[in-house]
C-alpha cells in the first residue's frame, strides 16, 4: 500500500494543494463580505443599536434562500454567473465563486449569532459613554466576540473543507476529487482510506487550532 | 444641574401600550445626592435612562446646565454623554478586557492621548483601591471588585454627574454598604451630582440628601432626608421608610 501512495505522492501534492488553494480564497471571501454581513444582520436586527425592519426582512430572507440551496444544485444554478465572472465553468479556480456564495451567507449568519450571544448591558454601557456605532462594533461586538468569531470560523473551515470536495464534479480536484478518482472509479480502497485519514488528520488540525486560539482570546473564565 | 420637565414615556407591547413614565418633572441641583425610589415596574430607570437619553422622552425636556439634550445632534448628544458617568445593577464591564482596559474604555472612545488615560486610570484606580488589580480580567474579580471597577470607569472621564441603576442590588448587604461608601466619596469627595434609582430605602438613605418616591410611572412625592422630621405623606413612601402596615 506505501509503495502505491508513494507513487501517487505528486497528485497527492497538487490535490492538496487545490484543496488549500479553494479553502484560502473561500475563506477570505466569506470573512471579507461575511463579517460585514453578518454585523449589519445584528445591527438592523428588531431591537438591536439600529433596528431596521424592512430591511432586515429582505436580507435575512437572502441568507436564508443561498443557504437553503444544497450545494451542489448552487454550483450547477449559478453556472451562468461563474462563467460571467471566472471566464469558465470549470476547474479550481471557477468553483471558488459556488464556493464563496454559499460560504457568505453561512459565515454571516455564524457571526450574527456570535453577536446576538453578547451581552446586551456592555453595548448600553457602551452608549452610555457617548460610544457612535462604528466604536460599539470595533470596541465591543468584535472584541467580547472574537473567540465566537473564531470558533465560527473553525466551524466555516470545516464544513468547506467537505465541500470542496463536491468541487471536484466540476473540475475543481482537490483532494476529495483525488479520492473519488482514484479510491472509487478505480476501485483503489487503501488509497480511499489513506485520503480519508488525510482529510480526517486536516480537520483535527483546525478543529485544535481554533480551540487554542478561541481559548487564548476568551478571558471571560 | 439636571432639570427632567414634564417626561413622558409609553411603551408598545404586545398587549397594548404601558405608560412608563407620565408629567415627571425633577429639578436636581449641582453637588446633589439624589434618589429615585419604588416597586419594580415604576419607572424608576426608564428615567434616569432618560438623563443620557438612553432613552427618549415621548414629550418633555431634558436640561443638563441649561442645556436641551434632545435639542442636539447625535454627534454632539454623543459628546455630552462622556461627561455623564452610568454604573449597572450588572457592572457590565467588558469580560475581554483587562481591568485597566475597562477603566480606559470611555477614555479611548472620547479619543484622549495615551499619556492622559493612563493618568486619568490610575486616579480613578485609586479612588476606589484598584490600582493593584489593573492587570486583572473581571472574571477574577468579586461582585463588589467589579462594581468599583465599574465606577472608576464612571468618573474616569471626569464627569459632573454620576448615574446609578440599582448599583447595589445584585450585592450582598456587607458588599452594598461598601459601594455605598464609594459613591458617598464621590458626591462628597469630589462634588460630582449622584444621581441612585434603587427600589432599597436604605441605600437610598445612606449617601441621599432627596428622595424622590415613583409609582406607577408618576412622581409621587419628594421628600428631604436631611429634615429630621421627615414625614412621607403617600402609602408607598410610608411603606418604604418603613412605618406603618405597608401595602
Amino acid at each position: 500500500m506505501m509503495d502505491r501512495i508513494i507513487e501517487l505522492a505528486p497528485q497527492i501534492n497538487k490535490a492538496l494543494g487545490q484543496t488549500f488553494y479553494m479553502m484560502f480564497w473561500t475563506l477570505g471571501a466569506a470573512g471579507v463580505v461575511g463579517i460585514p454581513l453578518g454585523t449589519l444582520l445584528y445591527l438592523i436586527r428588531p431591537g438591536s443599536v439600529m433596528e431596521r425592519r424592512f430591511p432586515y426582512l429582505v436580507l435575512d430572507a437572502i441568507v436564508n434562500i443561498v443557504r437553503s440551496f444544497p450545494f451542489l444544485i448552487l454550483m450547477v444554478a449559478i453556472i451562468p454567473f461563474t462563467r460571467l465572472v471566472m471566464g469558465s465553468s470549470l476547474g479550481t479556480r471557477a468553483v471558488i465563486v459556488p464556493l464563496s456564495i454559499s460560504a457568505i451567507p453561512d459565515f454571516a449568519r455564524l457571526v450574527e449569532q456570535v453577536l446576538v450571544e453578547i451581552d446586551r448591558g456592555v453595548i448600553e454601557m457602551a452608549k452610555s459613554v457617548g460610544a457612535n456605532t462604528r466604536q460599539i462594533i470595533v470596541s465591543v461586538l468584535y472584541r467580547e466576540g472574537r473567540s465566537g468569531i473564531v470558533g465560527a470560523i473553525t466551524m466555516i473551515t470545516v464544513s468547506f473543507l467537505s465541500y470542496s470536495t463536491v468541487a471536484g464534479l466540476v473540475g475543481g480536484g482537490g483532494i476529495g476529487d483525488f479520492a473519488i478518482r482514484y479510491g472509487y472509479y478505480r476501485y483503489e480502497p487503501a488509497v480511499m482510506a489513506f485520503t480519508v485519514a488525510l482529510i480526517i488528520i486536516l480537520v483535527q488540525i483546525i478543529q485544535t487550532l481554533g480551540r487554542v486560539i478561541g481559548r487564548a482570546l476568551d478571558k471571560r473564565i | 444641574m439636571i432639570e427632567l420637565k414634564g417626561i413622558n414615556k409609553t411603551y408598545q407591547t404586545a398587549n397594548g401600550s404601558i405608560k412608563a413614565l407620565e408629567n415627571v418633572s425633577v429639578d436636581i441641583g449641582p453637588g446633589k445626592a439624589w434618589g429615585f425610589i419604588g416597586l419594580s415596574g415604576a419607572g424608576k430607570s426608564t428615567l434616569l435612562r432618560c438623563v443620557n437619553l438612553l432613552e427618549r422622552p415621548d414629550s418633555g425636556t431634558v436640561l443638563i446646565d441649561g442645556e436641551d439634550l434632545m435639542a442636539l445632534n447625535s454627534k454632539t448628544l454623543l459628546r455630552r454623554r462622556q461627561r455623564i458617568g452610568m454604573i449597572f445593577q450588572h457592572f457590565n464591564l467588558l469580560a475581554n478586557c483587562s481591568v485597566f482596559e475597562n477603566v480606559a474604555f470611555p477614555l479611548s472612545i472620547a479619543k484622549l492621548s495615551k499619556n492622559r488615560i493612563r493618568e486619568l486610570v490610575g486616579e480613578s484606580l485609586d479612588i476606589v483601591n484598584l490600582s493593584d488589580r489593573a492587570k486583572d480580567y473581571p472574571a477574577k474579580l468579586s461582585g463588589g471588585q467589579k462594581q468599583r471597577v465599574a465606577i472608576a470607569r464612571a468618573i474616569a472621564m471626569e464627569p459632573k454627574i454620576l448615574l446609578c441603576d440599582e448599583p447595589t442590588s445584585a450585592l450582598d448587604p456587607q458588599t452594598t454598604s461598601v459601594i455605598l461608601e464609594y459613591l458617598k466619596k464621590v458626591n462628597q469627595g469630589l462634588g460630582i451630582t449622584v444621581v441612585l434609582v434603587t427600589h432599597e430605602m436604605e441605600a437610598a438613605r445612606k449617601i441621599c440628601d432627596t428622595v424622590s418616591v415613583l409609582e406607577h410611572g408618576r412622581l409621587v412625592e419628594t421628600l428631604s432626608l436631611s429634615d429630621p422630621a421627615v414625614d412621607p405623606q403617600s402609602v408607598l413612601a410610608r411603606h418604604l421608610f418603613g412605618y406603618g402596615a405597608g401595602i
